[in-house]
């Protein structure tokens, strides 16, 4: 009998060493330098000590936890009624509200923080008319503003996933609760939110985690108010040289905090959930007079608020400009000042961006079909991965890279190479879970009848699997495209002056008040996801996008 | 180019679970050859060990002279129908037949004369540009066909290839794929858990129950001579009493007793008979004990061309619990018609019923095996 190389061992063994090298690796190492001393090197728990000790750090971590509690009740109080409205009672100009909802969605959390300055900051617009009329507005910076900015960025993932929730509820259900006798507002209380509850844990530990790994909006407007993600970058980059080790025991207090509460509600959703086989769909019903000027009120206002510093970035982008202050009138001149000074930013947005889709893509297609179709003790640890983006934020991820690949053999601190796998890293699975779902549906007979009918494995897999699970894929590369080009947390720990990325770049026009520059930067950023996001829709003849 | 199939001692397991103990059979060349039974016993498992896209724990499968064993499923030339088409939904009708040629250098003049040809023969060549989502079930299936016997496979497996199809056009293709069968000839297995399908169809059908073939045979002797009580209860319907033998008599009571032909020499004692509805000959009572079996009408059943009673007999022993037994009168023949709570004598003929031992239920009838059976 000859030994035979078989194509997907390869790519098993191929996969796992490039998670080893990658993530594994680098985390082990964040892990271990948290219990070493800065200075001596040797073994000690003093970095944890001072941080569990010293007001000014544990501070911080229960100052994140309560903006990510109040952003993620903020974010649910606003969505999840759209959603529910969206889905029962017919909405006017729903297509436009929901593609608005999807651009506040996708567009990055720091921008808007930065139009919210630009509206209520202390020079802002609004701040400014209603000082005319001798009304006091209160003041973006701090607490506030932080939760105002992350609710309006991140309810609609609660309004995905409550909607997607509805589509899937059956209204029998609801007509089978009524016929027992059940009004309408009580069957809202016993049917519909228990039946859901599980889908809006979800998307509420996704707003939950992402505002707790939000760097861009705190570092902007926080001001004096610090959180877990900003101490991290100051103590790691800190003026004073930075402490590498503490940002790393900070680093690992994250991850434990964020895995604890990851795990807690899979468990909590687990118990929840259950199979529900829904022919039927909910049928909008019409509404009239008051209540219908309400619901439309809610929804128009939410997804009024949710696009408001979209359209005031786009807006000044086309203001003129003296230096950081706008004046009378309108001009290209910001975009030509982008394009003349910034354009290698822009080029290397896109190139690091192209590059770290294509790592995905590849990856997504073999790591969804190892787990899916070769499913065994080993490709399972696949689906760890998919808890990654979950439970290592970017600025964690940042340093993690930084200190394990600043040295040889794979010195790569500072090369484009860091931050496209920093890219691929957090942005993977995106993709990977929309690949996964879309293979499930894939039977796999075709896939045998293609080898029955002589192709190889692997020629079997290119001509029908992967040909077959391309959409999927594309939706999910789409998402994961979007998330790349405005990536910051990560960037801004790992660029170097050539390495610089768009978002990177804008953080620092606000930073220095260059607020036309960074308005164009942010509209270039803007449009691109527009653009991507229609092409898709016009490639896959669906106008949903799903996480 | 068809070939036969030997399968010799093939084992199937999954970790600990022994699926398939030790199979053998030889399927001849040109043969339709059908794998029978009910869900979980092992057929299709056995049909995608055949394929290649289940592993052989041991013993051997071989294509004519070559034990295909390690040879992956993509080199072993066969043509397979799957249960749920796997038509490739990106690819036209046209396209999907002709996949399998490109791995088989076909020059392309011929290639195009074979695609036309069988897209002919499989009446489907009018829908050649379409793609398969715009095909009804029947032509679906016609394509899978087409493009699983164009590539002229060694062998032809299909795996419940009708049981996504509506009853009247399953007997419809199941004629189209007979014809086809026969007009190329091609060694074909075939999978399905479908008596009435495997009975039409068939050249010789093998019976499994779990990973064990219980018999092999041609559809009339598995019908008439079942070897066992599980095929006898499996293929058709059977009603089973515990009798007596003795010198060629089967004893149902103390009176009644009926001449088998067909038993076995010198087979005596305890052993359990096997009767069809139609091994039945239903009369209006005789004062005789010795005439037939006393039965009461239960229940009257009227579905056109046939009456269903269901009777209690009297006298003689079910082998199960149950209190009575059903059978059909065909209105045609029928002399008498009973009502229920009438009382009537039931007679067995001879020639027909079947009768096993009573212990394991092999059959004790002349010349009837697992393997071949005579009438």
């Amino acid at each position: 009998m000859k030994v035979r190389v078989d194509f997907w061992k390869v790519i098993t063994a191929v996969i796992f060493a490039l998670f080893a090298v990658f993530l594994v690796a680098p985390l082990l190492s964040l892990f271990v330098s948290a219990f070493k001393d800065a200075e001596t090197g040797g073994w000690t728990m003093s970095n944890f000590v001072s941080f569990f000790t010293k007001k000014y750090y544990y501070r911080t971590l229960f100052r994140s936890l309560a903006v990510s509690s109040c952003v993620t009740l903020a974010a649910v109080a606003l969505g999840a009624p759209v959603a529910y409205f969206m889905a029962t009672y017919q909405i006017r100009a729903k297509r436009l509200v929901q593609i608005l909802i999807i651009i506040s969605m996708l567009s990055p959390s720091f921008i808007g923080a930065y139009s919210w300055v630009l509206l209520l900051g202390r020079s802002g617009v609004v701040t400014q008319f209603f000082a005319a009329l001798g009304l006091k507005t209160p003041s973006i910076y701090g607490f506030f503003g932080i939760v105002l900015v992350l609710a309006l960025k991140l309810y609609p993932f609660i309004f995905m996933y409550v909607s997607g929730a509805m589509k899937k509820l059956d209204p029998s259900l609801l007509e089978a609760s009524q016929s027992l006798g059940c009004g309408p507002a009580r069957n809202v209380a016993c049917m519909v939110i228990p039946l859901i509850l599980p889908t809006v844990l979800a998307g509420a530990l996704l707003v939950f985690m992402s505002s707790l790994a939000d760097f861009g909006t705190p570092m902007l407007i926080g001001e004096g108010f610090r959180v877990m993600p900003v101490l991290v970058y100051r103590e790691f980059m800190g003026e004073m040289g930075g402490n590498a080790n503490f940002a790393a025991a900070i680093a690992v207090v994250m991850v434990s905090v964020t895995t604890s509460i990851y795990l807690t509600q899979r468990w909590i959703v687990n118990r929840l959930s259950f199979k529900s086989r829904s022919v039927r769909r909910i049928v909008p019903k019409p509404i009239e007079g008051g209540k219908s000027a309400l619901v439309h009120a809610w929804v128009y206002l939410v997804a009024f608020l949710g696009i408001l510093p979209q359209a005031t970035v786009v807006y000044t982008s086309f203001l003129k400009t003296n230096g950081p202050t706008f004046v009378q009138g309108f001009s290209l001149d910001s975009y030509r000042a982008i394009f003349s000074e910034m354009g290698a930013s822009i080029i290397n947005t896109y190139c690091y961006g192209g590059l770290g889709i294509c790592g995905i893509v590849v990856l997504a297609f073999l790591m969804a079909y190892l787990s899916v179709r070769r499913r065994n003790a080993l490709t399972s640890l696949l689906d760890l991965c998919s808890i990654f983006p979950y439970v290592i934020s970017g600025s964690v991820l940042g340093i993690m890279l930084l200190m394990a690949f600043n040295r040889p053999p794979l010195a790569l601190s500072g090369t484009a190479a860091i931050i496209v796998i920093s890219f691929i890293i957090r942005r993977l699975p995106h993709t990977l879970r929309s690949s996964v779902a879309i293979l499930h549906q894939i039977s796999k007979s075709s896939e045998e009848a293609a080898v029955s009918l002589g192709a190889s494995p692997l020629r079997s897999f290119l001509d029908v699997t992967a040909r077959l699970m391309l959409p999927g894929v594309m939706t999910g590369a789409t998402l994961s495209w979007v998330a790349v080009i405005n990536e910051l947390s990560a960037s801004i720990i790992l660029y170097t002056g050539a390495t610089k990325t768009m978002s990177v770049a804008i953080y620092s026009e606000v930073q220095s008040a260059s607020y036309g520059t960074a308005a164009a930067l942010a509209t270039v950023l803007t449009g691109t996801t527009v653009l991507s996001l229609l092409i898709l829709f016009s490639l896959s003849g669906k106008r949903e996008v799903s996480f | 180019m068809s070939e036969e199939i030997i399968i010799k001692n093939a084992v199937k397991r999954y970790g600990d679970n022994t699926v398939i103990p030790a199979l053998s059979a030889e399927i001849r060349n040109g043969e339709f050859f059908t794998l029978l039974g009910p869900s979980g016993c092992g057929k299709t498992t056995l049909l995608r060990m055949i394929a290649g896209f289940n592993t052989i724990e041991g013993g051997t499968i071989s294509f004519g002279d070559q034990v295909i064993n390690d040879v992956p499923a993509h080199q072993r030339n066969i043509g397979m129908v799957f249960q749920d088409y796997a038509l490739f939904p990106h690819m036209t009708v046209e396209a999907n037949v002709r996949y399998g040629l490109k791995f088989r250098d076909v020059p392309k003049a011929e290639a195009d004369e074979r695609v036309d040809q069988i897209l002919k023969v499989t009446r489907i060549d009018q829908y050649r540009d379409r793609l398969p989502e715009a095909l009804s079930g029947g032509q679906q299936q016609r394509v899978a066909l087409a493009r699983a016997i164009v590539i002229h496979p060694t062998v032809l497996l299909m795996d419940e290839p009708l049981s996504n199809l509506d009853a009247k056009l399953r007997i419809e293709m199941r004629t189209v794929i007979r014809d086809i069968q026969r007009e190329i000839g091609i060694t074909t297995v075939y999978v399905t858990h479908d008596q009435e399908e495997a009975l039409a169809i068939s050249d010789r059908i093998a019976v499994m129950n779990a990973g064990v073939i219980q018999q092999i045979a041609t559809p009339v002797q598995i019908y008439s001579r079942p070897a066992n009580t599980f095929v006898a209860g499996f293929i058709g319907h059977s009603d089973f009493f515990r009798v007596k033998c003795e010198a060629g008599r089967v004893w149902f009571n103390d009176a009644y007793s009926v001449a088998v032909p067909m038993l076995s020499e010198g087979v005596s004692g305890e052993a359990v008979a096997g009767v069809r509805p139609e091994d039945f000959c239903i009369m209006p009572p005789s004062g005789d004990a010795g005439a037939g079996l006393t039965a009461k009408v239960l229940k009257k059943v009227f579905l056109g061309r046939y009456i269903n009673y269901q009777i209690a007999m009297d006298g003689c022993t079910p082998l199960d619990t149950l209190e009575s037994i059903e059978l059909s009168q065909d209105i045609s023949t029928a002399e008498h018609e009973f009502e229920e709570g009438d009382t009537l004598t039931v007679t067995l003929r001879g020639d027909l019923i079947n009768v096993y031992s009573a212990e394991g239920g092999a059959s004790l009838m002349k010349g009837v095996r697992r393997g071949e059976s005579a009438r």
